[in-house]
């Protein structure tokens, strides 16, 4: 054993240190998104009207009968925009889309005085769909050609002629069941308008600087009058 | 109905960590993890709102029942109370109407931690945090069941297997109490670290002090809300009263089933009726011939009461959900659904149980093979509840139950098999095999049962049973499995079940 590898008198190295918020965590005393819900007075609940088709487009959406359910206070669809429908930053990805791209997709979102008034306004809203055709498996769209963003190939020497020349070729299929990896915390967002007209957001987001500038597109401001946290 | 919130009925309160609040009028449909964060207790989190997560477990102080189950320890049922930790996602509110319910706020602040949260702290027992409060109530039950400490880890079993006391700490803390609680980031090895270095409860700690008293007794409760009431009845023929006026009530005893209807598919019933904390539900008695389980005992107090009397049953409780599923749910709830991928099922139709339906027109006893009768649908009239699970006596001397899920534990099964076997003479006297998951309800495995019975207890003549369970049922393809694993599993089920039993011709 060298000497760098003997423990010094007073080690830094090596001490067992807390997570700076362990006591908050273990004692339930930590604040997540979710919990400054009860903590803001006469804060509005948003449920969502999800699509029941995998590839739809939207022909017609009558939301009046929500505004009769009893805690409802608006619905809000592409109408409300007053900046870019855009909920990504890629152009492709609309708030309230007309075009319905996967089953549960949201079309529009019920604002209530409770999370279970808005619950049943979204019950409550008539969506009108065109079903269109749907690629739901790998096997389908290798079919049809629907390949998502660049056919990368890795190559190194004459690999075709390396298997013709093997002595044993097997082949075969393999399905995994890929997922994303998934936090255990709800996804939650939480939005004030301040004193000054500007947006405060609290968000269960680990992109807080693009959440910044989606919500200033779409509603229309510059990126300073919107803060994320 | 007028006569259900007469003028005796108290105005619904609880105690939360010590502090008495009024109730509200919560109705049925607010969960007990919706009023407390509501009341803002935000410790308990939802994670995922049908009790396979963990993040809103929270202490409730129940009985102490008689018993020595693993894991439950031996209560004497003296009028001590325990400290038991279920799914507050899954309970309706109005159900807490005069109980006692401890949160992570509850057993300790920042700067005065409680000893399971001063090892989970110290030892890097949170990340984002967000399943901390859960997993601490839930180690907090474990930390306080009152035999824990006398449990001993054993040596490693036959064969250099990891037998079940591997997952016993050197404290005696069975790992199990953690079964219900999901991790996304933490990572498990330094939450079990905390666990396995919990020391004994201070004498002068008060929730200590709390389990020599007894618990609190059940209330006669009434709720409403404009969607919908929740009356808790004083007794059995006030709750049949209720249910054959309206056949459409909801009954709920562990709620770990409808509270997953409530949440995710929003479910409403206009009434809902409490019937956990019904005495003539909760009874338990066995004599020569038979054990009577009361369908509202929760499956953590029937394996305590059982203490090992029906090995199937024991084996079959450990894999059914988790902990915290199991401190709520009942066998009465479990069979009230009628799933076909109930646990429970396929073992007493193995052990060729019997149901005792009552209704305010009498009982009647039903054979469980005799009882489902199409997906989620039984020979139970709507007037009628489950009163008691009645298992037959000598159970047969070789069980097995084998159920195949995804994970170990807190799954829904694929499949699930359990086997009860009589061999005489090196041949099968009789064998039920009871099936989850392979048709619309559990089946008996009658075509399989009949190739064996009378057959030498042979890996030949197993083999040619093995193909007739191989085609029972009509297993289907779904997310869980498709139908040819679910085809297979049931074939090699049975030659496992040969392979672990072999010797048992001898």
């Amino acid at each position: 054993m060298s000497e760098l590898a003997d423990r010094p008198d007073q080690p830094a190295v090596g001490l067992a240190v807390s997570h700076e918020s362990a006591e908050e965590h273990v004692t339930g005393a930590a604040l997540f998104t979710q919990d400054l819900v009860g903590r803001t007075h006469g804060t509005l609940h948003a449920w969502p009207v999800q699509a029941p088709h995998a590839h739809a487009r939207v022909t017609g959406l009558r939301t009046a009968s929500a505004c009769d359910v009893p805690g409802v206070v608006r619905v809000l669809t592409a109408a409300d925009v007053p900046g870019l429908n855009d909920a990504g930053e890629k152009h492709d990805e609309p708030l309230f889309p007309g075009e319905v791209m996967y089953y549960g997709h949201a079309i529009c979102w019920v604002l209530g005085e409770t999370l279970e008034a808005a619950r049943q306004g979204a019950a409550a809203v008539e969506a009108d769909y065109e079903p269109l055709p749907a690629l739901i498996s790998v096997h389908d769209a290798i079919t049809a050609s629907s390949y998502q963003g660049h056919q990368r190939t890795v190559s190194r020497g004459d690999a075709a002629a390396a298997l013709e020349q093997a002595a044993y070729r097997f082949s075969g299929e393999l399905e995994i069941g890929g997922q994303e990896h998934f936090y255990l915390e709800t996804q939650a967002a939480l939005a004030l308008v301040d004193e000054s007209g500007q947006i405060f957001v609290q968000s269960s987001t680990q992109h807080p600087s693009e959440t910044q500038d989606i919500v200033a597109h779409v509603l229309g401001l510059s990126a300073h009058e919107v803060t994320v946290q | 109905m007028a006569a259900e919130v007469g003028a005796q009925v108290a105005e619904p309160r609880l105690v939360v960590n010590g502090r008495t609040r009024l109730l509200g009028e919560v109705g049925g449909h607010v969960t007990l993890l919706e009023w407390l964060r509501g009341h803002g207790l935000t410790g308990c989190k939802e994670g995922c709102a049908e009790g396979e997560c963990g993040a809103c477990a929270v202490l409730v102080a129940r009985e102490d029942g008689p018993g020595d189950g693993p894991g439950n320890g031996p209560g004497n049922g003296q009028g001590r109370t325990r400290w038991v930790a279920i799914n507050a996602c899954l309970v309706p509110a109005a159900a807490f109407d005069q109980q006692e319910v401890v949160t992570a706020e509850g057993l300790g602040r920042p700067g005065r931690l409680h000893p399971v949260q001063r090892e989970m702290a110290e030892r890097g027992g949170s990340q984002c945090g967000y399943c901390t409060p859960g997993f601490i109530c839930s180690m907090a039950a474990e930390y306080y069941r009152p035999d824990r400490l006398s449990q001993r880890p054993t040596a490693v079993g036959q064969n250099g297997h990891r037998n079940d006391a591997d997952e016993h700490g050197p404290n005696g803390f069975d790992l199990h109490a953690l079964s219900g609680n999901l991790c996304r980031c933490t990572g498990y090895r330094p939450i079990r670290d905390a666990a396995y270095a919990l020391g004994r409860p201070e004498a002068d700690d008060p929730l200590v002090a709390r389990l020599a008293e007894p618990a609190p007794a059940p209330a006669a409760t009434a709720t409403s809300s404009a969607q919908g009431r929740y009356v808790r009845p004083a007794g059995l023929p006030e709750a049949l009263g209720l249910l054959a006026a309206e056949p459409d009530a909801r009954l709920v005893a562990g709620s770990t089933d409808w509270g997953v209807e409530l949440n995710i598919r929003h479910a409403r019933a206009a009434l809902t009726i409490g019937i956990d904390q019904i005495t003539e539900l909760r009874e338990f008695s066995a004599d020569r011939d038979t054990i009577d389980i009361g369908a509202a005992l929760s499956l953590s107090e029937i394996e305590a009461r059982l203490a090992r009397r029906v090995p199937l049953l024991g084996e079959m409780f450990p894999q059914f959900a988790s902990r915290l599923i199991r401190n709520g749910a009942t066998l009465g709830g479990n069979l009230g659904t009628a799933s076909p991928i109930g646990d429970a099922p396929p073992a007493l139709l193995a052990l060729d149980a019997s149901l005792v339906l009552a209704s305010s027109r009498g009982e009647r006893e039903v054979r469980l093979a005799e009882y489902f009768t199409g997906y989620r649908q039984s020979v139970r009239r709507p007037d009628e509840l489950i009163k008691t699970i009645r298992v037959p006596l000598p159970v047969a001397p070789v069980t097995a139950f084998h159920k195949i899920a995804k994970r170990r534990f807190d799954d829904i099964s694929s499949v699930a098999v359990a086997y009860a076997l009589q061999l005489e003479d090196g041949r099968v006297a009789s064998i039920r095999i009871g099936l989850g998951g392979v048709a619309a309800t559990p089946v008996r495995a009658l075509a399989a049962e009949e190739a064996l019975t009378g057959q030498p207890w042979t890996r030949e003549a197993v083999a040619a049973a093995a193909e007739e369970l191989a085609r029972a049922g009509t297993p289907m393809s779904d997310h869980r499995a498709s139908e040819a694993y679910r085809i297979a599993m049931l074939r090699n089920s049975l030659l496992k079940f040969f392979a672990e039993h072999e010797e048992a011709r001898l």
